[in-house]
C-alpha cells in the first residue's frame, strides 16, 4: 500500500477536526471549547484547499475564523465567563438526546453505505475530481449570474448589521 | 180541575218556600218564625180544602211526576207522585200536627238563641214527610225518608251543649243507619229486576209473575230488606233503641217527629209496600209487631220518666199498627195511625206544659199538679189517657178493638194463639202504665210536697200552650172517626182507605196469592168475603168484652198503688224483683247492643292495633333496615367503583396532561430537540 | 489519485452535524449552543462541497459561500441576542431563560 498524501492528508485532517468538535462540544470551560473550535475550523479548511478550492479555504479562514470565532470570543469576554465552569447535570433530555442520536446515526450509516440502492446514483471514485473555480470565475459567476441573490445577500448583511446593534444596545434608563 | 190542582201544589210549594225563606232570612230578625207560621198555614188549610173534598166524595186522585233522566229502555227515574184519599188524609194530619206544633215551640222556645236553626229544619222535616207521603216512586221516598232521618238527628240534638242530647242523637241515626241499609238494598234489588223504581209499574210486574231473579223467596227478602227500614225508623223490635233516647230533645219535637209523623213513616211504607207483600213477609211484620206491642208496654210499666213512659207507648202503638198490617188489615193500621198521632201529640204537648211548669222536672213520682188549677190540662190528659187506652166513645177505641179483633180471627184461623194473647195482654199493660201517669200526676200528693205545683205561670203565653193540646183533644173523640163511636164498618176514613186498596193494580193478585197459601200455616183472611164478615161480627163482642176487661183491670191495679196507697209500690217491686229490673232496664237491649257492637269493636280494634304496631309495623321497619343496608352497600360501590373508574379517568387524563405538558418546557432546547427528531422522522418517510 | 469517497466526505460531516446537534441540544450554555451551530453549518458546508466535487454540481461552491454569509449575520445577531438575554436573566444557562409558570 502506497503512502498516498492525500489520504493521509484527507484522514489526518478529518480526525483533527472530529477532535476539536468533541473537544468544542464537550468543554466544561468557553475558552477550550472556543479553542478546539478553531482546531476544527482550520482542519476543515485545510480539507478545502486538499480538494483544490483556495477560494473556500481563504474564505474559511477570513470569515469563519477570522470573523465568526473572534466575535464569539469577543462575546465571551464581554461577558465575563473566564472562570465560569459549567457543571451541567445530566438531564432528562440528554438521554433522551442520546437515543435520538442512536437511532439517527445508525440510519445514517446504514443510508450512506446503501447510498446506491436508495439514490440510484452511481459511486465514482475519486479519479476525477472537478476543478474546482478560480476565484476571479466565482467572482464572474456572482455578477452574472446570482446578482439578485448578491444583493439580497448585501442587504441581509447590512440589516443583521444594524440588527444585532440595535440589539445589544444598553438601555438608558 | 184547575184550582184543585192549584191547591193541591200549594202544598208542597209552600213547604218547600217556607223552608227557603225561613234558611235564607239573616239570624238578627225577630220573630222569624212568622214566615214558617204563615206558610204551613197556608199548608194547612190547603189540605183542610182537600180534605173536605174527601169527605164530601168529590175528589178525585192527583198524579205529577217529576222526570230525572230516561236511559232508553233499560231504565228510567221518574219521580211519581200520586195522592189518592189516603194521602190526604194523612197530609192534613201531617199539616195540622206540625202547624200546632209550630205555635206550642213558640212559646216553648221563646227564649232560645238558635230558634232560626230550629224552624228551619223543622219545615225541612215536614217537607220531607210529605214528600214521603205523596211519593210512588222508591227512590224518592229513599231520599226523602233519609231527609227525615237527618232533621231527626239534628232536632234531638238540637241543645248541643247536652252531651246526653248528643249521644242520643247519634245514636237514633246510626240505628235509622242499619235500617236504610237494608231499604237501599231492596231498592237495588228492584231496581235490577224490574227496571223501574215506580210501584205502580213493580206492582204490575209482580201481578204478572215477574220476581225477582225469577224465585218467590227473593221477593219475599226483598220486602224483608225494605222493612228493616221501617222497623228501624218506627222503632220495632230489636231498633227501638234508640225513642227512649231521643226524649232528650225538645217536647215538641217529641210531639211531632216522635209521636206522629216520622215513626209513621215506617208504617206508612210497609203500607206502600202492602201490594206486593206476600204471605210469609207479612208474617214476619206480624210477628215483629205483636213482639214490640208487648215488650214496648212491659218495659213502660217500670219507667217514672214522662216523657220516656210516653215513647214506650208509642213503641208500642206502633207495634199495634204493625201487626194490624200484618194481619192484612190495611186501613186498619193507617186509622190508628192517624188516631194515634193526635193523642200522642196530645199527651207530649201536655208532657212539655207540665215539665214547663215544674221548671224541667221529669219524674213523675216528684210532681203534682192540683187539678183545680190547671183544668185544661186535666180535662185534657184525662181524654188523651182513655183514647190510648181504647176505651169506648174516643178515637182509637174504633181502631184498637178492631186490630184485636182481627188478632182473635186471625189467631183462631191459624191455631197461633200468640198473637191475640199478646195484643190483649199489651192492652192490659198499656191501661195499666197509662193510669200510672196519669193518677201519679194528678192524684198522688207527694209527701212533703216536694214541688207541688211550683209555679204559677202568668207571665208566660199559656195560651199557645193550651190551644193545640185542647184541639188535640178534640180531635181524640170518636167524631173524626165515624158516626156512630162503636161500629168501625161506617167510620169513613177506614172506608175511604179500604176503597183506596181495591184501586191498586195488584189488587187481584194479592187475593189470588192468598188463596194460594190457604193449607200453610198463614191462613189468610179473604177481607171481603161474607164469610169473613160473619167472623168478624161474632167475634166483635168477645173482643170488647175483653178488651174491657183488660182496661178495667189495669186502672184497678193502677189505682190500688197510685190513689189510695193500698198496696204500697215499693212492696211489689220487692216481691217482682226480677221483672221489675228485666222492665226497668228495658230488657237489657241496651247492655246487649253495647256488648256485641261496642265492646265486639273495641277489640277487634285493639287486636288491628296489635298487629299492626308489631308485626305490620316491624315489617316497614325491616324494610326500611334493608333499605338502608343496600344504600350503604351502594354507597361503598358508588364510592370505590363508581367514583374510582372516574378517579381512574380523571388521573389516566391528568397523567397524560402532565406528560404532554412536559413538552411545552420553555426551554429553547426542548424545541429544537423535538423538531430535530419531526424532521428525522419525515426524512426517514421520505427516503422510505 | 485517491480513495477518498463520497462515503468519507458524508461519514465526516455527519459525525460533525452529530456533535454539533448534541451540542446545540444537549448543553446548557448558550456560547456552546452558537459554536454547535457553527459546527451544524460547516458539516454542511463539507456536504455541499462533496456533492459538487463528486457529482459536477456547479452550484456547490456557490452554496458554500451563501452559507458562510449567512453564518457570519447569524452568529452577530446571535451573539446581540445572547447578550441581551444575559443582561435580562443574569444567566447564560438557556434554562433559566424561561417566563414560564412553575
Amino acid at each position: 500500500m502506497n503512502f498516498n498524501i492525500y489520504d493521509f492528508s484527507f484522514y489526518s485532517l478529518s480526525f483533527f477536526s472530529v477532535i476539536g468538535a468533541i473537544g468544542a462540544v464537550l468543554s466544561r470551560r468557553i475558552f477550550y471549547a472556543l479553542a478546539s473550535l478553531l482546531l476544527t475550523l482550520i482542519s476543515i479548511a485545510g480539507i478545502f484547499i486538499l480538494f483544490d478550492s483556495e477560494f473556500l479555504f481563504l474564505i474559511q479562514i477570513l470569515i469563519y475564523i477570522g470573523g465568526i470565532l473572534t466575535l464569539i470570543i469577543f462575546a465571551a469576554i464581554f461577558l465575563n465567563l473566564y472562570n465560569v465552569y459549567n457543571d451541567e447535570k445530566k438531564s432528562f433530555g440528554y438521554w433522551f438526546g442520546f437515543l435520538i442520536a442512536a437511532i439517527f446515526s445508525s440510519f445514517m450509516i446504514y443510508l450512506i453505505y446503501n447510498e446506491s440502492k436508495f439514490f440510484n446514483i452511481e459511486t465514482e471514485r475519486v479519479g476525477n475530481l472537478i476543478s474546482s473555480k478560480k476565484i476571479n470565475e466565482i467572482g464572474k459567476e456572482l455578477i452574472e449570474r446570482y446578482i439578485a441573490l448578491f444583493h439580497l445577500f448585501a442587504i441581509f448583511l447590512l440589516a443583521a448589521v444594524i440588527a444585532s446593534a440595535s440589539l445589544a444596545r444598553k438601555e438608558k434608563n | 180541575m184547575a184550582t184543585i190542582n192549584l191547591i193541591f201544589f200549594s202544598i208542597p210549594l209552600s213547604a218547600i218556600v217556607g223552608f227557603i225563606l225561613t234558611f235564607i232570612v239573616p239570624k238578627k230578625i225577630k220573630r222569624i218564625y212568622f214566615i214558617e207560621i204563615f206558610f204551613s198555614l197556608i199548608t194547612l188549610l190547603s189540605s183542610l180544602y182537600l180534605l173536605i173534598l174527601v169527605l164530601s166524595k168529590n175528589f178525585s186522585s192527583i198524579h205529577f211526576s217529576i222526570d230525572i233522566f230516561k236511559l232508553n229502555s233499560n231504565f228510567d227515574l221518574i219521580f211519581n207522585y200520586q195522592a189518592n184519599k189516603t194521602e190526604i188524609y194523612l197530609i192534613f194530619l201531617t199539616a195540622l200536627i206540625s202547624f200546632l206544633v209550630r205555635l206550642y215551640s213558640i212559646e216553648y222556645l221563646k227564649n232560645e238563641e238558635r230558634l232560626k236553626n230550629y224552624f228551619v229544619v223543622l219545615s225541612l222535616f215536614v217537607l220531607s214527610m210529605y214528600g214521603i207521603i205523596l211519593s210512588k216512586n222508591l227512590f224518592s221516598l229513599y231520599i226523602f225518608w233519609e231527609l227525615v232521618g237527618f232533621c231527626s238527628y239534628y232536632l234531638i240534638g238540637f241543645w248541643r251543649h247536652k252531651e246526653a242530647a248528643a249521644n242520643a242523637a247519634k245514636k237514633a241515626f246510626i240505628v235509622n243507619r242499619i235500617g236504610d241499609i237494608g231499604f237501599f238494598l231492596s231498592i237495588l234489588i228492584f231496581a235490577s229486576t224490574y227496571k223501574t223504581l215506580d210501584l205502580g209499574n213493580i206492582s204490575n210486574a209482580i201481578g204478572k209473575e215477574i220476581y225477582p231473579f225469577s224465585q218467590k223467596e227473593f221477593l219475599f227478602i226483598a220486602l224483608l230488606l225494605a222493612s228493616l227500614g221501617a222497623f228501624a225508623k218506627s222503632a220495632q223490635m230489636p231498633f227501638y233503641v234508640w225513642l227512649p233516647d231521643a226524649m232528650e230533645g225538645p217536647t215538641p219535637i217529641s210531639a211531632l217527629i216522635h209521636a206522629a209523623t216520622m215513626v209513621a213513616a215506617g208504617v206508612i211504607l210497609i203500607s206502600k209496600l202492602f201490594a206486593i207483600s206476600t204471605a210469609e213477609f207479612l208474617l214476619i211484620v206480624a210477628y215483629i209487631g205483636t213482639i214490640t206491642a208487648l215488650a214496648a208496654s212491659f218495659i213502660a210499666l217500670s219507667q217514672n220518666d214522662i216523657k220516656k213512659i210516653l215513647a214506650y207507648s208509642t213503641i208500642s202503638q206502633l207495634g199495634y199498627m204493625f201487626a194490624a198490617l200484618g194481619f192484612g188489615a190495611y186501613s186498619l193500621a193507617l186509622g190508628h195511625l192517624i188516631a194515634h198521632a193526635f193523642f200522642k201529640a196530645g199527651l207530649f204537648l201536655s208532657a212539655g206544659y207540665i215539665i214547663h211548669l215544674f221548671e224541667g222536672e221529669q219524674n213523675i213520682k216528684k210532681i203534682f199538679i192540683d187539678k183545680k188549677k190547671e183544668k185544661i190540662l186535666f180535662f185534657s190528659f184525662s181524654i188523651f189517657s182513655l183514647s190510648l187506652c181504647g176505651f169506648p166513645f174516643f178515637s182509637s177505641f174504633l181502631t184498637k178493638d178492631s186490630i184485636l179483633n182481627f188478632s182473635l180471627i186471625f189467631s183462631i184461623e191459624n191455631n197461633n194463639y200468640f198473637f191475640s194473647a199478646s195484643l190483649f195482654l199489651a192492652s192490659l199493660l198499656t191501661s195499666f202504665y197509662t193510669f200510672k201517669l196519669f193518677f201519679q200526676i194528678f192524684f198522688n200528693k207527694k209527701e212533703h210536697n216536694f214541688l207541688n205545683h211550683a209555679r204559677h205561670i202568668s207571665s208566660d203565653n199559656k195560651t199557645l200552650y193550651l190551644a193545640p193540646i185542647a184541639i188535640f183533644a178534640v180531635l181524640s173523640l170518636f167524631y173524626i172517626f165515624s158516626s156512630t163511636p162503636f161500629d168501625v164498618n161506617r167510620s169513613f176514613v177506614l172506608n175511604d182507605i179500604t176503597s183506596e186498596l181495591k184501586l191498586l193494580a195488584i189488587h187481584d193478585f194479592y187475593y189470588r196469592h192468598i188463596d194460594n197459601t190457604k193449607g200453610d200455616f198463614l191462613n189468610a183472611l179473604d177481607l171481603n168475603s161474607l164469610e169473613f164478615n160473619q167472623k168478624y161480627i161474632r167475634y166483635h163482642l168477645l173482643t170488647t168484652l175483653l178488651s174491657l176487661l183488660m182496661f178495667s183491670i189495669g186502672i184497678v191495679f193502677a189505682a190500688i198503688l197510685y190513689i189510695k196507697n193500698i198496696l204500697k209500690p215499693e212492696k211489689i217491686k220487692k216481691k217482682l224483683f226480677f221483672i221489675y229490673k228485666l222492665s226497668e232496664k228495658k230488657l237489657y237491649f241496651d247492655e246487649l247492643y253495647d256488648i256485641i257492637f261496642v265492646d265486639l269493636t273495641i277489640y277487634l280494634s285493639r287486636f288491628a292495633a296489635f298487629i299492626d304496631k308489631n308485626i305490620i309495623d316491624k315489617t316497614i321497619e325491616f324494610v326500611s333496615y334493608s333499605t338502608k343496608i343496600i344504600a350503604l352497600l351502594a354507597k361503598y360501590l358508588d364510592k370505590y367503583l363508581i367514583d374510582g373508574t372516574l378517579h381512574l379517568i380523571a388521573f389516566i387524563f391528568e397523567f397524560l396532561g402532565l406528560l404532554i405538558r412536559k413538552i411545552q418546557t420553555g426551554k429553547v432546547q426542548t424545541y429544537i430537540a423535538l423538531s430535530v427528531l419531526i424532521m428525522i422522522i419525515i426524512y426517514i418517510f421520505i427516503t422510505n | 489519485m485517491t480513495s477518498i469517497s463520497l462515503q468519507h466526505f458524508l461519514i465526516l460531516s455527519f459525525i460533525l452535524f452529530s456533535l454539533g446537534t448534541y451540542a446545540v441540544i444537549v448543553r446548557k450554555n448558550i456560547l456552546v449552543a452558537l459554536i454547535g451551530i457553527e459546527l451544524i453549518l460547516n458539516a454542511a458546508n463539507l456536504n455541499f462541497f462533496a456533492f459538487s466535487k463528486f457529482k459536477n454540481y456547479q452550484f456547490g461552491e456557490l452554496a458554500i459561500i451563501f452559507v458562510i454569509i449567512i453564518a457570519a449575520a447569524e452568529a452577530a445577531v446571535a451573539l446581540a441576542i445572547f447578550i441581551n438575554l444575559y443582561r435580562n436573566f443574569a444567566s447564560i444557562n438557556p434554562d433559566k431563560a424561561n417566563t414560564m409558570k412553575e
